[in-house]
C-alpha cells in the first residue's frame, strides 16, 4: 500500500472566488492581516500497489483526468508512506 | 414534428422531469429517461442532459458525472451525429468530459444567480436553431447557477468565436451585449457554446423551463423544436 497525498489549486492568473470570499469574512470576522486567500482541495489516496513507479504514473493520469481540470487547476503531489 | 429523446438521469439529477415534460407533454415528443448506469437506447435522435447537481457537486460540478458510465454511450452517440444538448449542470458535465471545449467557474459575483436572462442568438441554420430561430432574436430564459462562469483560455476562445461555435450571448432585453447583462462573469458574455461539429450543445439557461406561458414564458421551445427539426432533416 503507497499513500499519496494531492493537492489542487486554480492556478495563479485565475479568479478564485472562493478565496475571495474566505479572505472577505475573515477580514471582517476579525482578521485584518489576511491579505489574500488562495483555496484548494486536498486528497490523501491509498494505492493497491508497492510499485513506486507505477503508483507515481497512475497519480498524474488520475490528477489530469479526474481530480484536476488542467484547463484551470495545477496539481502537486508528494508520497507519503508505504 | 416528433423525434425520439434520451433524457440522462444521474444521482443529483434535479431537471429530469421538467425536460420530460416539456419534451412529452408540452411539445409531443417520444421521450425515455435514460439512468446512468445503463447505455442510451439505440435509435435516439436527441438527448438531454439536465440541470441539477449530478453527485452534489462533488470534486468539480460535472466532474464525477462526465466519468459516469452512460458518457461512453452518450460520446458515441455524438461522435455518430447525434444531437445532445446538456444545460446547465449537462453543460457543466460536457466540458468536463471534453465533449464541449472551455469550463464552467464560479460566478464572478461570487453569487448563485436564480434570476430570468436574456441571450441573444447568434447564429441561424445550426441544428439547434435550424430555421426556427434566426440570428438575433432575443429570448428570456431562466437561470440558476453559482458555476456558470464560462471559461477558456485566450487561444481556445478565439478558436471557438472564429469558428462560430458561439451560440448564444447573455444580452440586454434589446439584444445589446453588456457588461451588466453578463449574469456571471462568462467570457464575452458566451450563454451557450456547441463543438465544431455543430451537434453537441451546452448553455446555462433553462429552456425547458420556459415553454408555457403559464410559467412565465415559452422562449424556451425553439432550440427544443429546432433539434427536433434538425432530426427530421438528418
Amino acid at each position: 500500500m503507497i499513500r499519496v497525498h494531492v493537492l489542487v489549486h486554480l492556478k495563479p492568473d485565475i479568479l478564485d472566488a472562493e478565496g475571495q470570499v474566505i479572505a472577505q469574512a475573515v477580514v471582517a470576522a476579525g482578521h485584518p492581516s489576511v491579505a489574500s486567500v488562495r483555496a484548494g482541495k486536498s486528497f490523501h489516496i491509498n494505492f493497491n500497489s508497492t510499485d513506486r513507479a507505477e503508483v507515481e504514473r497512475e497519480v498524474e493520469r488520475l490528477c489530469r483526468e479526474a481530480l484536476a481540470n488542467p484547463l484551470i487547476e495545477s496539481w502537486e503531489w508528494t508520497v507519503e508512506a508505504r | 414534428m416528433s423525434a425520439r429523446w434520451g433524457v440522462v438521469v444521474f444521482p443529483g439529477s434535479n431537471c429530469e422531469r421538467d425536460c420530460v415534460h416539456a419534451l412529452r407533454g408540452v411539445l409531443g415528443q417520444d421521450v425515455v429517461e435514460v439512468w446512468h448506469r445503463d447505455a442510451l437506447p439505440a435509435n435516439l435522435d436527441c438527448v438531454v442532459l439536465p440541470g441539477g447537481f449530478s453527485y452534489g457537486d462533488y470534486l468539480r460540478t460535472g466532474a464525477l458525472a462526465a466519468i459516469s458510465p452512460v458518457m461512453e454511450s452518450v460520446r458515441r452517440f455524438a461522435d455518430e451525429g447525434g444531437l445532445v444538448i446538456g444545460i446547465c449542470n449537462g453543460f457543466q458535465i460536457l466540458t468536463e468530459c471534453g465533449m464541449l471545449p472551455g469550463t464552467l467557474m464560479r460566478n464572478s459575483q461570487r453569487r448563485f444567480r436564480c434570476a430570468d436572462a436574456h441571450v441573444r442568438v447568434e447564429r441561424s441554420g445550426t441544428s439547434f436553431t435550424a430555421d426556427v430561430l434566426a440570428e438575433g432574436d432575443v429570448l428570456r430564459l431562466p437561470i440558476a447557477h453559482g458555476c456558470g462562469n464560462f471559461f477558456a483560455p485566450p487561444g481556445l476562445l478565439e478558436e471557438i468565436e472564429s469558428s462560430g461555435q458561439v451560440l448564444l450571448r447573455y444580452c440586454d432585453a434589446n439584444g445589446i451585449v453588456t457588461e451588466a447583462a453578463n449574469p456571471n462573469g462568462s467570457s464575452n458574455g458566451i450563454a451557450g457554446v456547441m463543438n465544431a461539429a455543430g451537434n453537441v450543445l451546452g448553455l446555462m439557461p433553462h429552456p425547458e423551463r420556459a415553454c408555457e406561458a403559464i410559467v412565465g414564458g415559452a422562449d424556451g421551445r425553439g432550440i427544443l423544436i429546432a433539434m427536433a427539426v434538425s432530426a427530421a432533416i438528418s
